[in-house]
């Protein structure tokens, strides 16, 4: 029996983006740059959609919250190969202090809504580095989590997760539905080309706000300020061993 | 958004031969289009846009629905001998070429994107037809002032109906079509929009009248299996 997976994508500012934090620290900046699909939540699209080729999956829909700008993460994922998207439309301040419980109770209402067996998410946005959205929709729903995932099989409304753990890797059953969540290791996502986004503009994209899913998204946490990473001091250059031996003594390193 | 800087016939020229052969179901025709054996095809969506200076090149591909639409016209010529064909939303062209083919006496081809208008002129000429007319203007919101000032009496849709916004006012069409006498023929590969909208309003007006497999291996969707041909 082919399973429904719904798998969330973030759009969060691009991997090669030097995040820079606003002169008033209430943020960073994210006026102007480039944003893309949260790269974690791309391995977890190529996961879905490598289920959906083995057949195991019958529908993919592709999950985003926030403003309008999240329709070109939802295309990019209907391009890969998800069916169907669903934009949870979140404006202004409340996408600003929009935080991964609200997002949790979104994902879980939305899985619960569509009947879902699986959701698949990246296990955290190179954004905020949460690492907490996965786990909570699992504790909203009730059901297990396989975080961390390195190899995903489906046999028998059940999932086989090889989860990459300190010191190395185990292996847990879990009986679907479930939440998993990928990691780097647990596959090589594909690109989207030109054909597969014009057809993906195609594809049917439903709009609803938190709302139209009975939820809340009150923040229960206040940001008092962002700050940059300490700068590093510059280095210098040593012409020999022995010049940096001595140099290590003056500073008593050794 | 169409970004300026190359117009379309430079592209055209430089980056999209012409193709022979170019889509398995309509084999007789020669298309300026992109298919799997172009490299454009095979890199990521974002280099392939700036190469083409275009974001949305519709007209760059010949898409499901009007591969089965220009197959139809060029099976059923005494449908399309003699009359004055609209295309509506023509893109690369590739049904409004089929209709001269078949014998159309007049074919006006229609598209808002005046990319589109150009590539099928280009892909008409690679099949050594001449389209009449070449039309921008968006008729699908307002088809009665379309229909009264041009004389049509077949009304060719390629694949439209793929948002609910264009399924409604392509059913707008449909019901203004007929109000004007004007016989519709519409081909669609299944689409959500189109199910849901056109033919749940209108599935005691309009009769399937074929049914073509989706053979070419750059457009099998998952979902799509054929292209229906729809007819009022």
């Amino acid at each position: 029996m082919a399973i429904r997976i719904l798998v969330g994508v973030k759009r969060a500012i691009d991997y090669a983006v030097k995040v820079q934090v606003k002169t008033d620290k209430t943020g960073v900046v994210t006026e102007g740059v480039k944003h893309s699909m949260n790269p974690f939540d791309e391995i977890a699209v190529e996961e879905a959609i490598r289920l959906k080729e083995k057949k195991v999956a019958q529908e993919i829909i592709a999950v985003s919250c926030g403003p309008t700008q999240c329709q070109e993460t939802l295309r990019t994922a209907l391009a890969l190969g998800a069916d169907r998207a669903i934009h949870v439309e979140i404006n202004g301040k409340d996408y600003e202090t929009l935080q991964p419980l609200a997002i949790s109770k979104l994902i879980a209402a939305v899985a619960k809504k569509e009947s879902i067996d699986l959701v698949l998410l990246g296990k955290q946005a190179i954004d905020d580095d949460s690492n907490q959205t996965g786990q909570m929709v699992a504790g909203l729903l009730s059901w297990p989590q396989a975080v961390f995932a390195s190899k995903v099989d489906i046999k028998d409304k059940q999932a086989e997760v090889m989860r990459e753990i300190d010191g190395g890797s185990e292996t847990i059953r879990v009986k679907l539905p479930a939440v998993i969540t990928a990691d780097l290791r647990l596959n090589q996502p594909r690109f989207a080309n030109l054909p597969s986004i014009q057809k993906a503009k195609k594809k049917p994209m439903a709009k609803m706000t938190p709302n139209d899913l009975g939820v809340d998204i009150k923040p229960h946490q206040e940001y008092l300020s962002y700050e940059e990473p300490p700068k590093r001091q510059g280095g210098g250059r040593v012409s020999s061993v022995d010049e940096l031996i001595s140099k290590l003594k003056e500073k008593g390193l050794v | 958004m169409i970004m300026p800087g190359k117009t379309c016939e430079l592209i055209i020229h430089q980056l999209l031969p012409p193709v022979r052969r170019a889509c398995l179901l309509v084999p007789e025709l020669t298309l300026s289009i992109l298919t799997s054996s172009h490299p454009l095809w095979h890199i990521p969506y974002e280099e392939a846009i700036a190469k083409l200076d275009r974001s949305d090149p519709w007209w760059a591909f010949l898409w499901p629905g009007s591969q089965g639409l220009a197959r139809y016209v060029l099976d059923n010529k005494s449908l399309i001998r003699g009359r004055c064909v609209l295309d509506i939303g023509c893109g690369c062209g590739a049904s409004a070429i089929a209709a001269k083919i078949a014998g159309a006496t007049n074919v006006i081809a229609n598209d808002i994107d005046k990319d589109a208008l150009i590539a099928t002129r280009h892909n008409a000429q690679l099949n050594d037809v001449t389209i009449n007319k070449f039309s921008s203007y968006n008729l699908i919101q307002n088809p009665s002032l379309a229909f009264q000032n041009n004389k049509i009496d077949l009304l060719i849709i390629g694949d439209m109906c793929y948002d609910d916004q264009l399924a409604k006012q392509i059913l707008h069409l449909i019901i203004a079509a007929h109000q004007h006498h004007i016989h519709v023929l519409l081909a669609d590969p299944g689409r959500y929009s189109f199910k849901s909208i056109v033919m749940n309003q209108l599935k005691d007006k309009m009769k399937r009248v074929c049914e073509y497999p989706i053979i070419d291996r750059d457009y099998v969707e998952s979902d799509f299996e054929t292209i229906q041909i729809w007819t009022t």
